[in-house]
C-alpha cells in the first residue's frame, strides 16, 4: 500500500511540475533572442546572430556590424553609435514599433510594445504609443545609448473593458506636456501626466459612441464619437496641475475649503475635465449614410482662421454593410464659435476618396488619406488616394487627388517634407512626395503568426 | 434486466449503459446508498467509470434554495462557472482550464452543444428538472465523444418515482420568482413523469459603478442595472415501459427563454433593445434488452431542435436554426472479470444562420470500444477505452486508460490518462459577421490529460485529493486582422495543472451537522505565442476557487451557510489587467410546516454582506444582497426528510 501511495504521490508531483513545451512564435523574418523577437539584420545587440553585440560606435547593417555613419541611410544620421530613424511605424499585428529611414528601409531592431500599437504622440525627445488591444501606453526612446521601449508591467496602463471583449485605445495626442487618450472601450477621455500617471478621466459618451480621433486646442479637447456621429467637446483648461482623487482626504463632515470641494464624500480637488457638449455631425453624411467621424486635426496656429477638421468615414451602417455611402467627407468646425463652420460645414473629398482615414498638415495644405477595403465582398480596395485640401484661401478648397492602387492609406505624417502613410491592408509604408506626387512603398511590418499585417500608426521620429 | 447486470451494480457498468439506462430508470440510477440509523444519505461520488475524476452534485441537497444549474455545477472541484451578470443571464462552464467550447454538456446523455460553437449556456436548463449533475473532469472523448477536452457535465433529470409529486413556489429580491411542479404515475411495468418549471426576474439591482476606471481613487457612483430582465420555462416528459424483450425509455423536453441583454456597464445605452430569445425541443427513445447470456443490446435514437434569435447592436440581428440527431447502437458483454462494450453512432447536424454563407451541415460518425477489467481479486480495476470519430471532414481518435485500486480500509486510489479532440465549430469555420472573419482551414483542437487521486470513502463521508495536468494544443484563438477584424487560427497551446480537493460529510450527530466543500488550485500557462504571452496564465482562469458549506438539520428545521471565494483572474493573455479576488457569503434556512404532505418554508440570502461592487469575470456587475422565500410541498419519494 505504501508503494502504491508513493507512486501516486510521485506521479502527482511530476504532473504538477508542468512548464514544458513552450514555444515563442515570432513574426516572419524574425527570431527569438533571449525571449524577445528581433531582426538579426539590424539589431545592434543581436547582429547576425543572437547575442552578437556590435562594439560601441557601430551599427548593425545587413547582419554585420558597421561604422555607424556608413550604415545609416536616414536623414538624421548617426548619433552615439545609433542610427536615428526618420519615421516611426506602428506594426499593429506584431505589437512593435519600427524605425524607418527616408528611403523606406528599416533602421535598427523592432521595439516591442504591447498589443496593437495604433497612435503616436511626442513629448520632447520621447515618443509615446497607444496600444489599442492592451489599453497601455508605451514610451519609446529612439536615440543613444540604445533605443528602448516600455511594455507589459513597465507600460502605463489605462482601464481596458476586457470583460466585455472590447479593449480599444483609439488615439493619442500630446498638449502642454500631457497625453490625451481616447479610451473607446469605456467611452472616456483619459489625461496622463507622463511623470505622474493618469491624472484625470472624463466620460464623453455612452453605448457605442466609440471615441476615436482627438485634438486639443485652446483649452478644449475634441473627441470624435465615431458611433455617436458627433464631436464631444471637453474643457481641459484645468488639466495642468490636476491631481487625481485622494481616497485619504478628510471627509466632508464640515464645509470644504476652496479649491477643495466635496467629491465622493471627501474634501478634495474637483475633477478637472468637464464635458461641455457635443457637435452633431450626423447630418453631414450622404443620404442613407452615417457620418462616422474618425481622426481630427486642429489648425490653430494663428496663420489661418482657427478650424477643426474631422474626417467622416461616410458609410452605410443601417444594413450593417459598412460600404461607402458616397465620397469621403471632411467636417469643418469654427474653433472660435465652437460650432460647425457656418459657411462650409462639410467638404466633399471627391470621387477618388472613399472612407477617409487620417489627415496631416504641410504648410498651407491639409492632406487626407482615403481607401475602402471591401472586406466581406470582393476584397478589393477602392477610393484609395491622398487628397490635398488647400487652406490658403478664405475657404478650404479640395484639390486633385493622388490616387493609389492596391493599398489603403491610413495613418499619415509629414517628416522632412515627405508624406508617410501606413497601409491599413498590409504591412507597407507608403511615401508621397507632395510636390511631384511621386509614390513609393516598402513592406515594413511583417505578418504575424496568423499571416496578418497592418501599419496602424506613423509618426515623425523625435 | 438480467440478474447478472443488476448484481454488478451501477459502479461496474460502463459509461454508455449508465447514460442510456440509468438516468431514466428506477433504482439502477441511484448512487451508492448507505443506510444510517437516522436517515438515508447519498454520498456524492463518481458514477460509472470509477477510474475517472467525477463529482456528483445531488440537487436535493440544495432543495428549496435559489440555485440554478450553474450554481450547482460551481460546487464541484475543477470547474469554473463563468457568469455574465447572473440572474438569468448567460452562464458557461470551464473545466481544468479548458474553454467552454471544450466542455461537453449533456442532458440525460443528449449533447446540448451547438455546432455554432461558444459553449453551452447553462441558464437554458431549467433547474426544476434536475435530479443530479455529474461532473467528469479530464479528456473524456473516448467515452463521450469529441469536444470533451476539459471534461463533461451531464445533467440528469428527475427520477421517475410513480405516485410522487412536488411543487415549489419562490419569490424574492429584484422581482425574481420561480414556480415548478412535477408529478409521476405508473407502477412496476410502466411509469411516466411530467415536470414543468418557470423562472423570471426583472434583473434590476443597484450596484456601484466606476465611470472613471483608469483614474485611481475615483468615486464610485450608484447605478441601477437596467434592461436585464429574463424569463424562461420548460416542460419535461419521460416514461418507461417494461416490454417483453427489455425496457423502453422515452424522453421529451421543450424549453424557451427570453432575456434582455444589458451589456457592459460602460456601453449601456438608454435606447438599448438588445435581447435574446432561444428555445429548444429534444426527444429520445431507447430500447435495452438482453440478447444472450451476459450480453445486453441498447438502441437509441435522439434528436434536438434549437432556435436562437439575437439582437445585439451594432451588429446585424442573428437568427439561428439548428437540427441535430443521432442513432446509436451499443452492446455490452460480461465474461468473468471482463466487461466489454462496443458501439456505433451515426448522426448529423444542420445549422442555418446569417453570416454562415448558407445552411451548413455535417455528418457525425463514431465507433467505440471500452473494456472494464477487474483484477487482483476484485481490488483493482483497469478501464481502457478507444473511440474513432468523423465530424464532417474532420477525423480523430480519442483514447483513455484508467485504473483504480482499493488500498486499505476506506482508502482507494485512481488514475487515468486520455487524449481527445474538438472539431472546429461552424462559427469558427464559416461565420463572417461584424468583426469576425472565418477560417475554413482550421484544424481540430487536441487535448491530453492525466490525473491521479487518493479517495477516502466511508460512512462518515467522502474525501478526495487529486492532481491533474492537461495539455491543450492547436487551440483556436481569434487574432487581430486588418481593419479591426479578427480571424480564428490554430495558434495557441496551453497547459493546465493543479489540485482538486473534495470533502462531503454525512449528517453527523443529533444536530445532523453536514460539511461540504471543494477547493481547486489551477495553474494555467500559455505555451505558444508571442514572447509576452508565453509563460503567462490564461485569462479568466483563477488560481484558487473555494466552495464551503456547513449545515445543521436536526429534523424539523435546517440552517446552512456557504462561502464562495475566487482568486484574482487575469482578463488578458499578457496578464496586464485583472478582475480582483471576490468572496461572497450566502446563508439560509428552512422549517418544516407539515409532515403529510411534507411542506417546507425556505429563506435564503445571497451576498449576505451586500457587496455592491462584485463583478463577474467579465466586468459585469453582480447583485448585492438578495433574499428569496420559497415554499415547497412534496409527497411520495420527494418527502424523505426534506434534504438528503
Amino acid at each position: 500500500m505504501r508503494r502504491t501511495t508513493a507512486a501516486v504521490v510521485a506521479a502527482a508531483a511530476a504532473v504538477l511540475a508542468g512548464g514544458c513545451g513552450r514555444e515563442v512564435v515570432c513574426p516572419a523574418g524574425e527570431v527569438a533572442c533571449a525571449g524577445a523577437c528581433t531582426t538579426l539584420a539590424g539589431d545592434a545587440r543581436n547582429c547576425g546572430d543572437c547575442g552578437r553585440a556590435c562594439p560601441a560606435g557601430e551599427a548593425c547593417a545587413a547582419g554585420t556590424c558597421t561604422a555607424c555613419a556608413a550604415a545609416c541611410g536616414s536623414a538624421r544620421g548617426c548619433s552615439g553609435g545609433v542610427c536615428l530613424p526618420d519615421v516611426a511605424v506602428a506594426c499593429f499585428n506584431t505589437g512593435d514599433v519600427r524605425g524607418v529611414d527616408r528611403d523606406l528601409a528599416q533602421v535598427g531592431a523592432p521595439l516591442p510594445t504591447d498589443e496593437g500599437p495604433i497612435a503616436f504622440a511626442g513629448i520632447g525627445s520621447r515618443l509615446w504609443v497607444a496600444n489599442s488591444l492592451s489599453n497601455t501606453l508605451s514610451e519609446l526612446h529612439l536615440g543613444p545609448p540604445a533605443p528602448w521601449s516600455t511594455r507589459g508591467a513597465a507600460a502605463l496602463h489605462l482601464f481596458a473593458n476586457l470583460g466585455a471583449g472590447f479593449d480599444d485605445l483609439e488615439d493619442l495626442v500630446a498638449d502642454g506636456g500631457l497625453l490625451y487618450a481616447s479610451n473607446a472601450a469605456v467611452n472616456t477621455l483619459v489625461v496622463v501626466d507622463p511623470a505622474a500617471g493618469v491624472i484625470d478621466e472624463v466620460p464623453v459618451g455612452s453605448g457605442f459612441d466609440f471615441p476615436q480621433g482627438l485634438a486639443v486646442a485652446g483649452g478644449r479637447a475634441f473627441v470624435a464619437l465615431n458611433g455617436g456621429n458627433a464631436l464631444a467637446v471637453v474643457d481641459v483648461s484645468r488639466e495642468a496641475g490636476c491631481q487625481p482623487p485622494d481616497p485619504a482626504a478628510p471627509a466632508c463632515d464640515a464645509s470644504c475649503v476652496a479649491p477643495r470641494t466635496c467629491v465622493a464624500g471627501r474634501c478634495q480637488r474637483a475633477l478637472c475635465g468637464q464635458l461641455l457638449g457635443r457637435i452633431d455631425v450626423a447630418a453631414l453624411a450622404s443620404p442613407g449614410g452615417s457620418a462616422l467621424p474618425a481622426r481630427l486635426l486642429a489648425d490653430a496656429s494663428g496663420a489661418r482662421p482657427p478650424r477643426l477638421f474631422a474626417v467622416l468615414n461616410n458609410l452605410v451602417t443601417s444594413d450593417f454593410s459598412y460600404r461607402p455611402a458616397g465620397n469621403g467627407r471632411l467636417a469643418v468646425v469654427d474653433l472660435d464659435s465652437g460650432a460647425l463652420d457656418a459657411a462650409a460645414p462639410v467638404l466633399d473629398l471627391g470621387a477618388d476618396c472613399q472612407n477617409p482615414a487620417d489627415l496631416a498638415l504641410l504648410g498651407q495644405t491639409l492632406w487626407v488619406t482615403c481607401g475602402y477595403y471591401d472586406f466581406f465582398g470582393t476584397r478589393a480596395i477602392t477610393g484609395a488616394a491622398f487628397v490635398p485640401v488647400d487652406l490658403s484661401g478664405p475657404a478650404p478648397t479640395v484639390g486633385a487627388a493622388v490616387p493609389v492602387t492596391g493599398v489603403a492609406p491610413g495613418s499619415l505624417a509629414f517628416c522632412g517634407g515627405q508624406g508617410f502613410a501606413g497601409d491599413r491592408a498590409s504591412g507597407k509604408l507608403l511615401r508621397l512626395d507632395p510636390t511631384t506626387h511621386e509614390l513609393a512603398a516598402a513592406a515594413i511590418c511583417p505578418p504575424s503568426a496568423g499571416g496578418l499585417a497592418q501599419v496602424a500608426g506613423v509618426a515623425c521620429a523625435p | 434486466m438480467s440478474s447478472r447486470f443488476r448484481a454488478l451494480g451501477p459502479a461496474h457498468l460502463p459509461w454508455l449503459i449508465l447514460t442510456l439506462l440509468a438516468p431514466r430508470a428506477g433504482r439502477p440510477e441511484e448512487p451508492p446508498v448507505f443506510d444510517l440509523p437516522e436517515q438515508v444519505v447519498r454520498l456524492p461520488r463518481a458514477a460509472g467509470d470509477e477510474t475517472g475524476a467525477a463529482t456528483v452534485v445531488e440537487a436535493d441537497r440544495f432543495a428549496g434554495e435559489p440555485k440554478d444549474v450553474a450554481a450547482l455545477v460551481a460546487t464541484a472541484p475543477g470547474v469554473a462557472v463563468q457568469e455574465y451578470g447572473g440572474l438569468g443571464q448567460l452562464a458557461t462552464v470551464s473545466i481544468r482550464g479548458a474553454s467552454a467550447d471544450g466542455v461537453k454538456v449533456l442532458l440525460d446523455g443528449l449533447p446540448l452543444g451547438s455546432a455554432a460553437g461558444g459553449g453551452v449556456d447553462l441558464s437554458t436548463i431549467p433547474r426544476a428538472w434536475v435530479e443530479r449533475i455529474e461532473v467528469l473532469r479530464g479528456a473524456e472523448g473516448a467515452r463521450f465523444g469529441q469536444g470533451a477536452l476539459g471534461g463533461v457535465v451531464n445533467v440528469v433529470t428527475r427520477r421517475l418515482e410513480p405516485g410522487s409529486w412536488s411543487a415549489r413556489l419562490a419569490a424574492g429580491s429584484f422581482e425574481t420568482g420561480s414556480a415548478a411542479a412535477d408529478v409521476a404515475a405508473g407502477g412496476e411495468r410502466w411509469g411516466a413523469l411530467l415536470a414543468a418549471g418557470a423562472d423570471g426576474t426583472s434583473g434590476r439591482f443597484p450596484y456601484r459603478f466606476d465611470d472613471r476606471p483608469s483614474l485611481p481613487g475615483s468615486p464610485l457612483e450608484p447605478r441601477l442595472r437596467a434592461h436585464a430582465a429574463s424569463a424562461s420555462g420548460g416542460l419535461l416528459a419521460k416514461g418507461f415501459a417494461r416490454l417483453a424483450p427489455g425496457r423502453l425509455d422515452l424522453l421529451a423536453q421543450v424549453s424557451a427563454g427570453d432575456r434582455q441583454l444589458p451589456g457592459s456597464p460602460y456601453l449601456q445605452r438608454p435606447d438599448n433593445d438588445d435581447r435574446m430569445r432561444e428555445s429548444r425541443a429534444a426527444a429520445s427513445a431507447r430500447m435495452v434488452f438482453p440478447v444472450a447470456s451476459g450480453v445486453l443490446l441498447a438502441a437509441e435514437a435522439l434528436g434536438r431542435a434549437d432556435r436562437l434569435d439575437l439582437r445585439l447592436a451594432p451588429l446585424a440581428p442573428v437568427s439561428q436554426r439548428e437540427l441535430a440527431g443521432a442513432a446509436r447502437v451499443a452492446t455490452t458483454w460480461v465474461a468473468g472479470p471482463s466487461l466489454l462494450e462496443a458501439g456505433l453512432s451515426a448522426g448529423g447536424d444542420r445549422l442555418a444562420a446569417g453570416g454562415l454563407g448558407g445552411t451548413r451541415s455535417r455528418t457525425e460518425l463514431a465507433a467505440w470500444l471500452a473494456e472494464e477489467l477487474t483484477v487482483a481479486g476484485g481490488r483493482a480495476r483497469l478501464a481502457p477505452a478507444l473511440r474513432a470519430e468523423r465530424v464532417g471532414s474532420f477525423g480523430g481518435l480519442s483514447g483513455k486508460l484508467g485504473a483504480a485500486a482499493r488500498l486499505w480500509g476506506p482508502l482507494s486510489a485512481r488514475a487515468s490518462a486520455g487524449r481527445t479532440f474538438r472539431a472546429p465549430s461552424f462559427g469558427e469555420l464559416y461565420l463572417e459577421q461584424g468583426p469576425l472573419e472565418p477560417n475554413p482551414a482550421l484544424r481540430p483542437e487536441v487535448g491530453y490529460a492525466a490525473d491521479a487521486a487518493l479517495v477516502a470513502e466511508g460512512r462518515p463521508g467522502l474525501a478526495s485529493l487529486g492532481a491533474f495536468a492537461a495539455l491543450y494544443d492547436d487551440l483556436i484563438v481569434y487574432l487581430p486582422a486588418s481593419f479591426g477584424r479578427v480571424r480564428p487560427f490554430n495558434a495557441a497551446r496551453a497547459g493546465a495543472r493543479g489540485l482538486e480537493v473534495e470533502l462531503a460529510s454525512a449528517p453527523l450527530g443529533p444536530l445532523g451537522v453536514g460539511l461540504q466543500g471543494s477547493y481547486t488550485w489551477l495553474v494555467t500557462e500559455s505555451l505558444r505565442g508571442p514572447p509576452d504571452v508565453v509563460g503567462r496564465e490564461l485569462p479568466h482562469r483563477a488560481r484558487h476557487r473555494v466552495y464551503a458549506r456547513a449545515s445543521v438539520a436536526p429534523g424539523a428545521f435546517e440552517l446552512h451557510a456557504e462561502l464562495h471565494a475566487v482568486a484574482r483572474q487575469w482578463l488578458d493573455d499578457r496578464n496586464l489587467s485583472a478582475v480582483p479576488a471576490a468572496r461572497a457569503v450566502h446563508a439560509g434556512g428552512s422549517v418544516r410546516l407539515w409532515r403529510r404532505p411534507e411542506a417546507w418554508l425556505h429563506l435564503d440570502v445571497k451576498n449576505l454582506g451586500d457587496d455592491r461592487t462584485l463583478q463577474d469575470g467579465f466586468g459585469n456587475p453582480l447583485p448585492g444582497r438578495m433574499a428569496m422565500v420559497a415554499v415547497r410541498v412534496a409527497s411520495g419519494a420527494h418527502d424523505e426528510g426534506g434534504r438528503r
